[in-house]
């Protein structure tokens, strides 16, 4: 069929309901919806599987064995169960307005896209009524545009826009080509945090035709629980935020290495690096505020030891000691 | 025999005669002298041999198949020979006092110490001698003192280099440095303060005398004042950083450590910022891409480079601020 949405779910039974429900009502009917369930504790299974009989077939309900931590692997496995010409990840907390699907399948096909990148969406409060919609744009405005416009081919320049955050990194923010992904090999990093950033870095590398489209079609639930809030003691967070930095720079440096283009542009390398790295640290910064050097210290060498890193003291000194400058030159 | 007075050797042909003379002409004679040859590719090792008969058999001469770069594996190799019950690491451009050896051995006998260690010595500069002190705080004391055993005040003091680390400052029990494994580890630099942390961890009884009974000659070719391309002066200083890491903390894993985990910041922030300090003038002579390229070379077989390279040119750059500010 045309179109598989993939949910990858999580202890989401407040709002899955009326996610499904916003399915239903599509106005395009010739899509799946394949529910990846990662071990939720609460009511969520028991809600997917009250809307079987009212999807006719089209809705599927994979569970897990144990918990992934993150929505990653969920979205992994619902694409390798996937069958239509495109894929939509949606979050289960989320819904779509109903000629979403109709809409983004029909620019898709218009242009030939890979990607459908949507520029606009709807945020909203926790009760769904129109005075707490909002429509807002996922990226800075100067970037947004009036039509639907393909993103320049011209791989310098996207990831130079990369960079100055002119693309939205949530997953749910694209509408894409199954057999683009799969020839690709592009897939969710398996990291707790960030595996959107490098995901999508992944998508801009790779499409030839990416198109922009200033529509707003899925609504938002303001997160109150995102994984960045939960509360975690010091060494939980540095924990937290450590492992995603580490692999996540392995994985895009591993990426880079197989494209020419930053073969011959080590400096754009680097920036994209740097880019990733920078944002792992920010988030990182405030965790260190709160604890001695020395302590922190520990807790990272201890990690990266256990978990197998070459050059665990070095590693670990230098976050430590970039920290410490941050805070004191904040001061 | 009684002590073993090891030498590393290269390229001194103007130094290593007069060298072996002072230890020679030593009141105490129950010795030997070990030499290791780095591939000297000057005279040497001819001089070193014109000794032997002198020596009447204790001076053996050791001759590495490929030149290993400074003097760690040549002390290693030295030590792996020796069969005296103590040892003395000697460079082969400095002298020692004829009482040297006597006045060593017996304060090693008589307060049963794993190492004697002298603050204080000459300095030869030119055809000057003057009277120096080896460590910037030492305690200055009049009497041959045993250090406290407390290993923390020990560290605390080590960080404040109230010790020297060359290694001719120690009069070392051959089975202490055995039974213990302590070797210098390879690198480029600065493995005499590696070293030395081993031993000011390990050692019980480590006696600080006050005696002056080597001469080190001042010279301006040391390893660590070359000049060299910005470029092969920070990888010239990543060696003994990283290396020196992976040592410092391979060996602050045991008891002491898990007790007192705050001394492995305090120890690696230590070492590290002698290693910038080295890396310093090329730092300034570099800009970001060219530092992030060379490290990111230098750990080219790392998973990690890329993140490395980022931390290390970060940290720079804040280091430098900071200073601005300060």
């Amino acid at each position: 069929m045309k179109i598989s949405v993939i949910i990858p779910l999580y202890n989401a039974e407040k709002y899955f309901a009326v996610c499904l429900e916003s399915l239903l009502i599509q106005t395009f009917k010739d899509y799946e919806v394949i529910v990846v369930d990662d071990c939720s504790t609460d009511n969520s299974v028991v809600i997917a599987e009250s809307f079987l009989e009212r999807f006719g077939g089209r809705l599927r309900i994979i569970s897990l064995e144990e918990n992934t931590g993150s929505g990653a692997v969920p979205r992994n496995i619902g694409l390798e169960y996937a069958s239509g010409e495109y894929v939509y990840f949606v979050d289960a907390d989320d819904l779509l307005i109903d000629i979403a699907l109709e809409t983004l399948y029909n620019y898709a096909e218009e242009y030939q896209a890979e990607i459908v990148y949507m520029e606009r969406g709807f945020t909203c409060g926790a009760e769904l009524v129109p005075q707490n919609l909002t429509e807002v744009f996922w990226n800075p405005p100067r970037f947004t545009s009036e039509k639907p416009v393909l993103e320049t081919e011209n791989l310098s320049e996207r990831v130079e826009r990369f960079l100055k955050l002119a693309i939205g990194m949530p997953p749910w923010e694209k509408f894409l080509r199954r057999d683009f992904l799969i020839d690709n090999g592009i897939k969710f990093p398996a990291i707790k945090i960030s595996e959107d950033i490098i995901w999508t870095f992944k998508l801009l590398c790779k499409a030839n035709n990416f198109l922009r489209l200033p529509l707003a079609l899925y609504i938002q639930r303001d997160n109150f629980s995102s994984m960045t809030r939960r509360n975690r003691s010091p060494e939980q967070e540095v924990l937290f935020w450590t492992n995603p930095l580490l692999r996540g720079m392995e994985i895009l440096n591993d990426f880079m290495s197989e494209i020419n283009f930053f073969k011959t542009n080590a400096p754009v390398k680097f920036a994209v690096l740097k880019f990733f790295a920078k944002i792992q640290l920010d988030f990182m910064a405030n965790v260190f505020k709160s604890l001695e050097p020395q302590k922190a210290y520990e807790i990272i060498l201890h990690e990266f030891s256990r978990a197998g890193s070459s050059q665990p003291a070095l590693i670990a000194y230098l976050l430590v000691m970039n920290n410490l400058y941050r805070n004191e030159l904040a001061k | 025999m009684k002590v073993s007075v090891i030498i590393p050797l290269y390229n001194a042909q103007n130094y290593i005669a007069a060298c072996l003379e002072s230890v020679l002409n030593q009141t105490f004679q129950d010795f030997e002298v070990i030499i290791v040859n780095d591939c000297s590719n000057d005279n040497s090792c001819a001089v070193a041999e014109s000794f032997s008969e002198k020596f009447g058999g204790r001076l053996k001469i050791i001759s590495l198949p490929n030149n290993t770069g400074n003097a760690s594996i040549p002390r290693n190799e030295g030590l792996r020979f020796s069969r005296g019950d103590f040892v003395f690491f000697m460079d082969n451009d400095d002298l020692i006092t004829p009482n040297a050896l006597e006045t060593l051995y017996k304060f090693a006998e008589n307060a049963r110490a794993d190492v004697v260690y002298m603050e204080r010595g000459f300095l030869l500069t030119g055809k000057n001698v003057i009277a120096a002190n080896w460590d910037k705080n030492s305690a200055k004391i009049t009497n041959p003192t045993l250090e406290t055993q407390n290993i923390s005040v020990r560290i605390e003091n080590f960080l404040k280099t109230s010790y020297g680390w060359a290694p001719w400052t120690k009069f070392i029990r051959r089975d202490f440095l055995i039974a213990n494994k302590i070797d210098f580890p390879h690198v480029k630099i600065s493995e005499d303060v590696l070293w030395s942390f081993k031993i000011i961890c390990l050692a019980k009884n480590f006696l600080r005398i006050p005696n002056q009974l080597y001469i080190c000659r001042s010279r301006t070719d040391s390893l660590s004042r070359i000049k060299r391309e910005p470029k092969d002066e920070i990888k010239f200083w990543l060696d003994p950083l990283v290396k020196g890491l992976d040592y410092l903390n391979d060996f602050m894993s045991g008891d002491f450590f898990y007790q007192n985990p705050n001394f492995r910041f305090d120890v690696t922030n230590f070492f590290v910022k002698m290693q910038l300090a080295g890396m310093l003038r090329a730092l300034k002579n570099l800009n970001r891409y060219q530092l992030y390229q060379i490290i990111c070379e230098s750990f080219s077989d790392s998973k990690y480079a890329p993140l490395i390279a980022y931390l290390f040119v970060v940290m720079n750059f804040y280091r430098d601020k900071f200073s601005e500010v300060k």
